[in-house]
């Protein structure tokens, strides 16, 4: 007999009936929801008031009210009286027991599924089902949602040892005790499901993907929430997309993910973290980067080049200051939360996945003469100042070399990793290696990483106790950027003349005809003086839970997490290398034979959280949900390094072999850096959390706290914290439950005080004299001014936000919009120069807001069994403004060319307007500073407020495509309505650099009277501060287009493995932009200032674009 | 059950301990690698050699591409002693074509940095009270005398930049003189600008103060010359007094160091500028590796090459041993085949010389010219034939011409040309320039009027003290 049954439409699609094979009557198909009500269903009040209905209707209206399914066969249905119910409240039972009163059929619960049988075969309830002789033998199959079978998957019998796991057509068999027995069913990468088994003999069981469930989680870091009791703001972002991408460090995936999260990609260096900024910068001097937290340890952006992001689970982002004050100081600007992936009960499970592909370098839109182009400038423009014959010239023009062409290279990408899971119902584990070897497209540069991670967890009684332990080491060898000297090749290479070549005829590195002195030849220096750096990390984890059995709900944890990283840096200048010359010449003789820098930094950090957590249900029906979490939290850093300068590489080895003694008359002595920035400080935080949760619909939270820090004084050290928030799901009221079109809504507003300590060094409160050298003997330094009144920086975020999802969830949505105040903002006063000293002084300078709406958007586009589409997309708009300045103030000079002005965001230029070239003189003409008249002379004064380079606009939009095996996803990401100073640009425009490569702006420069250009004569005043090098930094990105393909069951099957994918996938394919440089997006490395992108100063490593090739198999 | 309840004591005792160990000794954190005061008698003497150290920077002394090096390479390519080369990135282009405007980072960094060290100064000399008893008094009135030398030096400085007059009773606007270090306080302290006359006064005050502290404690020992004595004090009266105008005084204290320090014969003389010897260095500012003052990039292939005339005169009778291979080089192959001569004085890392006798010869002779006392020849001639070449015997404006014809030849590369014209002729015009001239440079020629011979207050000075007054033109 054919068996069908009703399908919620919580389900992507319908699975056709034919999917099932015919089956004998008793078997019942049960199946999953996805729906997190799910386990609060019984007990409630439920309203059903139907006339004459048909019984499907009270059904569908029974499931969305309480979240439980339904299984039956077609053709009971087909038997079924249309029923009238009149129950304005009642229970579950009691709905039921009235739809069934004269129905040939009856029903029973098991687990959250309603199963109906025919009355012919009574059913007993399940409490009493026990009259089956043990041992009973079970089968079954496991599918996914598509129904495609499930090989592999664990399946197991609570509290009995052992367990089996599908073959290669899903399909399971097992001994149970009884009837009572439950079975666990799971896989990697899916959802668990138990099922109390009853009356049934052959189960069909379908498991969910986990990403799913986990994006309808929230992880904090302290507890987990389902999404939908969840009042603060957050992101999931989906791990299973983002770890194929071949990318060293993590933080880079983030990009156009989440709505409010600002990534920076910046640099193609391979390792290199990017930027990342949550909602906007909420602090100027003091850290803007968002804390990443990762199985309740810290970490930094420069971690993630030596952890595997394939073995994390996954990654929630709070943004809210009512999330974020659980972290209190730490997480002021964001905090980002990764879990790690945990193993599953079942037979241990295999799986490798490796990847193979390349790089290139995108082209750059910073563009340089080309011989012709160069030479015809020399002799025309640029008064021949090499004193070039005709005939020479002509020469010149013809030898034309790309000078890309030497540095960067077509480079290659592998990445394998083995990991293995299992484990029962009382311990569980999982571990992996991995391995990358990733090629940076600048010749010689890379990084190889190796990881290993094992976790484990074990039950026992009350206790429960796991470990997670991690190592990685990785090896990169990186060129400088961010330099703008004439030895840094990324920066050099635009002043290479087009009509020299690295190589002389005999294959020496060629000397440019401007001299080793002025600039060095680039590919010699990759080639000989490239150095490296060794990233060591050990990460453990440890923590030991006790349900307190005398008191339900109770529960002791300790949770002890410690992180070692040590890093290892090696430069050298090789003996008879230009910069070896270069440097002997400019810095002092004892560098002409060479120069080693070697030195090391280690840092271990401990955080200790200890933790009462209580959860209660109260009241009739449970409808009061109560916990309450009290923690005690310490954090400690602590590091040390040394390092040093030495001269002298006269030994044939180029490495510290290679150095001679130093000694008065060689004048080869080393230099010792005797202050390395070891980081010295500790945290010590309490704080609670309680969360209640009426009737599944009202939902409160609250948090208190209260941190120490030892980067402040003794006096303003502790400081007090809280949040709160309230959401209100509209869409479990009666008046919506049976709505059709309006399968959720949820409103939440939360308000939440956060403090920020970080950024600011261990002790700005302090004055300090560092140490230093005179005459060979000692001095102290006036390095910092001291605040001893310097207070917490604090940012106060108000949210608010509406969670909708209509046509069956076919529209999901969440709109939120915020307001945070940064008060008592850390700013680097400047102080006048006659107060001497550093120069400017720490100080709490003013108030800043930072103001923004945020849409995030899921649409299922179309879902059949063959085909889906869906499209994921977010926007986020953060307008910033400066609120108030200290002493009265409403204007600062922020750096250079950048203010600080009350009514105007930060990071906004202040440059005199350069709008075009004088046709009769060539020289450069200005906008007083009325914005009317017209000038030529550059004068400071006329200089004006213009906008900021912090972009307001960014987003990302993610199409996901399936077709059979056959999926397809590719991300857009953008960003808008910012400026970017162009000083990089500047460094080939400037007049003074005729002799090296120029700018191919420069072919059109002014030389005589009439002619119309917007390149001065070049006699002109060369001005910075002017809006010439100010450009738009708007982009359009393809950040990711993937293309994979699983193989049918059959061929696995005849090729003896379990499954088999492969894909195909591109990074940045495509970047519409006009801004003149390799990539609008560049690192604060390439900025003149730290904590900005406003200016593009030094030597960008161009980002990649990166196409590769895996496969995942598992056996 | 009995079993249990200790396994459940064991799991308490152990959350417990865990608890109750980490309490708030983690945020007692002190300070590793600085200290926050000047606790003993060698802390106040690192403290000293920490404005000295000052000195050393970029914006001082010191030079980097671009950078001020604001008293020791910047007034020579300022002057019309050299001339841009085409191997220039034209760094200092600005500053050389006095085209600065307010927010020239140049202007600037010389103005922060001067203020920096005396700052430093002023913060030795207020923690010089604590040891002016017992055992340490000697040692911290020593220290004051010098710190109230060094102070005085960078106001000095500053004045030769910043100000429209160095007339000793002038009352146009020097700058602010600071006497005070505001530790806790820096953003409130906002001084005006007071008068040349004024100005003058406290360097004086400072300067005078400085020697009897050394007649009544005794001078320091200083054989390397790193350090200010009662003689480099001396030598900062008399060019004070030069500038000032007080001639006659200058002249003694001129002499003073003259009678101190012998000129370096022919042998000695290259050796000053490798520092193989102290001959006839009053003070110097020491190189701890890192420091190349005067001319970036004058090694190998040069910023700015030594003008054409000036190359005659140099390897002309007048150069004698000045036209050692050590001091300037000629012939050296540079872009667009021009040959060029380069000064070779601060070739890579070597003390800067802050004062050397023979510029009290020229101080003195200037002076002795000026009040029309015998004696201005013979110094002149002294000078000459210490250094191989020929005396004369010039009289009137041929004499002052002469000795500032001498001060050029002597002097090049050591921060005094521009200053030198400020004070006397207000005119340049240089010949060499433009392409025609093998030559980056175009704009050649300043005249007496330009707003250029005064440097503008710094733009954001005046944004974070708006009692500074801007100077004329600007």
């Amino acid at each position: 007999m054919q068996n069908t049954l009703y399908n919620p439409p919580v389900r992507p699609y319908p699975p056709p009936k034919t999917l099932y094979r015919a089956m004998k009557l008793s078997i019942i198909l049960l199946f999953a929801a996805v729906f997190q009500v799910s386990a609060h269903g019984f007990g409630q009040t439920i309203r059903v008031v139907e006339k004459d209905a048909p019984l499907e209707k009270i059904f569908r209206s029974i499931r969305k009210q309480t979240g439980y399914t339904f299984a039956y066969t077609e053709s009971m249905l087909r038997q079924a009286r249309r029923v009238s119910v009149n129950i304005p409240e009642g229970s579950l039972e009691e709905v039921l027991k009235a739809c069934f009163v004269d129905q040939p059929f009856n029903y029973t619960i098991i687990d959250q599924t309603i199963v109906i049988k025919p009355k012919e075969e009574p059913l007993t309830p399940v409490a009493a089902v026990d009259t089956v002789p043990s041992p009973i033998q079970i089968t079954g199959q496991v599918v996914d949602s598509a129904g495609n079978p499930l090989v592999n998957a664990s399946v197991t019998v609570k509290g009995m040892r052992g367990g089996t796991t599908t073959g290669t057509d899903g399909n399971f068999s097992i001994v149970v005790k009884n009837s009572k027995s439950v079975l666990s069913i799971s896989m990697i990468g899916y959802g668990t499901r138990n099922i109390t088994l009853g009356a049934e003999r052959s189960l069909h069981i379908t498991l969910l993907p986990v990403a799913r469930d986990l994006n309808d989680v929230v992880i904090t870091g302290y507890q987990n929430k389902a999404r939908r009791f969840s009042a603060g703001s957050s992101a999931n972002v989906r791990i299973q997309t983002l770890t194929v991408q071949p990318v060293a460090s993590f933080d880079q995936l983030l990009q156009g993910q989440a709505a409010g999260v600002d990534v920076k990609t910046g640099s193609g260096q391979p390792g290199r973290p990017s930027n990342v900024v949550i909602r906007g910068k909420g602090s100027i001097n003091g850290s803007t980067d968002p804390l990443y937290i990762i199985d309740g340890v810290q970490l930094e952006a420069n971690d993630f080049a030596s952890i595997n992001p394939e073995d994390f689970e996954s990654v929630t982002i709070l943004k809210d200051g009512a999330s974020t004050s659980l972290y209190g100081s730490r997480g002021a600007n964001g905090v980002i939360v990764i879990t790690t992936r945990k193993g599953r009960e079942g037979k241990m499970v295999v799986t490798y996945n490796n990847q193979f592909g390349f790089s290139e370098l995108p082209p750059s839109k910073l563009k340089v003469m080309n011989s012709q182009q160069h030479v015809d400038f020399e002799m025309n423009v640029a008064g021949n100042p090499y004193g070039w014959t005709a005939d020479q010239a002509d020469s010149l023009k013809k030898i034309n070399f790309d000078w890309q062409d030497a540095l960067f290279k077509r480079a290659p990408i592998q990445e394998h990793q083995l990991s293995i899971s299992g484990g029962n119902s009382n311990t569980k584990y999982f571990s992996s290696m991995s391995y990358l070897d990733e090629s940076g497209i600048l010749i010689h540069t890379g990084i190889r990483r190796y990881t290993g991670r094992f976790n484990i967890e074990h039950t026992e009684g009350h206790f429960r106790f796991g470990t997670n332990i991690a190592g990685g080491w990785s090896k990169s060898r990186a060129e400088n950027e961010g330099g703008q000297g004439t030895t840094n090749p990324l920066n050099n290479f635009l002043w290479a003349l087009p009509y020299e070549k690295p190589y002389t005829p005999d294959g020496k590195y060629a000397v440019s005809i401007q001299g080793p002195a002025i600039w060095t030849n680039p590919v010699e220096d990759i080639n000989e003086n490239l150095g490296h750096s060794y990233n060591t990390k050990a990460f453990g984890n440890g923590f030991l839970e006790f349900n307190v059995p005398w008191v339900s709900g109770l529960t002791l944890r300790t949770n002890l997490g410690g992180d070692y990283g040590q890093d290892e840096y090696f430069d050298i200048v090789n003996n008879g290398t230009q910069s070896a010359i270069q440097n002997g010449s400019n810095s002092g003789p004892q560098y002409a034979q060479g120069d080693l820098r070697q030195g090391f930094t280690k840092q271990f950090r401990y955080t200790i959280t200890n933790s009462v957590q209580y959860h209660h249900l109260l009241g009739a029906g449970e409808d009061h949900n109560l916990s309450i979490g009290l923690y005690h939290e310490t954090v400690r850093t602590q590091a040390s390094g040394f390092g040093y300068t030495a001269f002298g590489l006269l030994n044939p080895f180029r490495n510290a072999a290679g150095l001679v003694a130093g000694t008065a008359t060689n004048g080869y002595i080393p230099l010792i850096d005797n202050v390395v920035y070891t980081p010295d400080n500790g945290i010590v935080s309490f704080f609670g959390i309680a969360d209640y949760t009426y009737k599944n619909k009202f939902i409160a939270g609250a948090s208190l706290r209260r941190d120490g820090t030892s980067r402040l004084s003794k006096e303003n050290r502790w400081v007090n914290y809280g949040g709160v928030s309230g959401a209100y799901i509209i869409s479990e009221e009666n008046f919506l439950k049976n709505n059709k079109t309006i399968n959720l809504l949820k409103v939440k507003a939360s308000y939440g005080t956060v403090g920020n300590q970080d950024g600011i060094g261990d002790f700005p409160y302090l004055q300090a004299y560092s140490s230093g050298t005179f005459a060979g003997g000692s001095s102290l330094n006036l390095t910092t001014f001291g605040n001893a009144d310097l207070k917490w920086e604090t940012r106060s975020t108000f949210n608010t936000g509406v969670e909708i999802s209509l046509f069956d969830r076919r529209v999901t949505t969440e709109l939120e919009f915020y307001n945070s105040l940064t008060h008592n903002l850390f700013f680097n006063l400047t102080t006048p120069s006659t107060s001497g000293g550093p120069g400017f002084v720490l100080g709490n300078a003013g108030s800043m807001r930072n103001r923004g709406f945020e849409a995030s958007v899921n649409l299922a586009v179309i879902r059949q069994k063959d085909f889906e589409w869906s499209v994921d997309a977010n926007y986020s708009l953060n307008r910033n403004v400066i609120l108030s300045l200290p002493q009265g103030q409403t204007f600062q000079l922020y750096k250079d060319f950048q203010v600080l002005q009350v009514g105007k965001p930060l990071n906004s230029f202040y440059l005199d307007r350069f709008v075009g070239v004088d046709p009769q003189t060539g020289s450069s003409v200005y906008l007083k500073k009325d914005g009317k008249t017209r000038t030529n002379d550059y004068d400071p004064d006329d200089r004006v407020t213009l906008s900021t380079s912090d972009a307001p606009f960014h987003g990302g939009i993610t199409n996901n495509l399936r077709y059979k095996n056959i999926r397809l996803s590719f991300t857009w990401v953008y960003s808008y309505g910012n400026s970017v100073y162009n000083y990089a640009r500047t460094n080939i425009e400037y007049p003074g650099y005729v002799t090296a490569g120029f700018s191919a702006n420069a072919i059109h420069a002014w030389t005589t009277p009439g002619q119309i250009t917007n390149f001065p004569a070049l006699s002109d005043p060369f001005q910075y501060n002017t809006t010439r090098y100010l450009e738009n930094d708007k982009f359009w990105r393809l950040r990711n287009a993937m293309i994979s393909y699983s193989l049918p069951q059959e061929l696995c099957n005849r090729l003896k493995i379990q499954s088999l994918r492969i894909f195909a996938q591109g990074q940045n394919l495509l970047a519409i932009f006009k801004f003149q440089a390799f990539d609008p997006e560049f690192s604060t490395l390439n900025s003149s200032t730290s904590n900005s992108n406003g200016d593009i100063t030094g030597a960008q490593y161009p980002p990649l674009r990166t196409i590769s090739f895996g496969a995942s198999i598992s056996f | 059950m009995k079993h249990s309840f200790f396994r459940y004591i064991l799991a308490a005792g152990l959350f417990g301990s865990v608890v109750f160990s980490s309490c708030t000794r983690n945020l007692d954190t002190t300070p590793q690698t600085f200290q926050t005061d000047i606790n003993t008698l060698s802390d106040l003497q690192a403290a000293m050699a920490g404005a000295y150290n000052g000195l050393k920077s970029s914006s001082y002394y010191d030079s980097y591409y671009g950078s001020p090096m604001a008293w020791s390479g910047l007034p020579d390519i300022m002057g019309d002693d050299f001339i841009e080369a085409y191997e220039s990135y034209g760094n200092w282009r600005p500053d050389a074509e006095w085209r600065y405007a307010a927010d020239d980072g140049v202007v600037s960094g010389a103005f922060t940095q001067a203020y920096a060290v005396i700052a430093s100064a002023n913060d030795v000399i207020q923690n010089c009270q604590g040891f002016k008893s017992g055992a340490s008094t000697t040692t911290a009135f020593q220290i004051e005398a010098q710190a109230r030398a060094l102070r005085a030096h960078c106001h000095f400085d500053l004045l030769r930049y910043f100000a429209e007059s160095y007339d000793r009773n002038s009352d146009s606007l020097a700058l602010p003189y600071v006497t005070v270090f505001s530790r806790d306080n820096p953003l409130e302290a906002k001084p005006s600008r007071i008068s040349v006359k004024a100005y003058y006064d406290s360097i004086y005050t400072d300067l005078n103060t400085s020697l009897q502290l050394f007649r009544q404690y005794g001078d320091i020992e200083n054989d390397s010359r790193y350090y200010i004595d009662s003689s480099c004090v001396h030598a900062m009266l008399a060019r004070t007094g030069l500038y000032a105008g007080e001639y006659a005084q200058s002249a003694d204290d001129a002499t003073v160091v003259i009678d101190n320090f012998a000129l370096a014969d022919q042998a000695t003389y290259p050796l000053i500028w490798s520092d193989a010897t102290t001959q006839e260095i009053v003070w110097q500012v020491p190189n701890d590796q890192t420091m190349r003052p005067g001319f970036s990039d004058n090694g190998d292939a040069a910023s700015y090459r030594v003008a054409n005339n000036f190359r005659d005169l140099i390897y002309g009778p007048a150069g004698g041993i000045r036209n050692d291979p050590s001091v300037i080089q000629r012939d050296i192959d540079g872009i667009g085949n021009v040959s060029r001569t380069l000064l070779y004085k601060y070739d890579g890392a070597k003390n800067f010389k802050v004062y050397r006798s023979s510029e009290m010869y020229l101080i003195r002779a200037e002076c002795e010219y000026r009040l029309g006392v015998a004696g201005a020849l013979d110094d002149l001639n002294t000078l000459r034939t210490t250094r191989g070449a020929p005396a004369g015997t010039e009289s009137g404006q041929n004499l002052f011409d002469a000795i500032f014809t001498e001060r050029r030849l002597e002097l090049i590369g050591e921060g005094h040309r521009w200053f030198d014209i400020k004070r006397t002729t207000r005119t340049i015009a240089r010949d060499e320039c433009g392409s025609d001239g093998n030559s980056f440079s175009t704009i050649c020629s300043v005249g007496p009027d330009s707003r250029s011979w005064i440097w503008p207050i710094p733009f954001n000075e005046r944004n974070l003290n708006s009692n500074l007054a801007q100077n004329p033109g600007y």
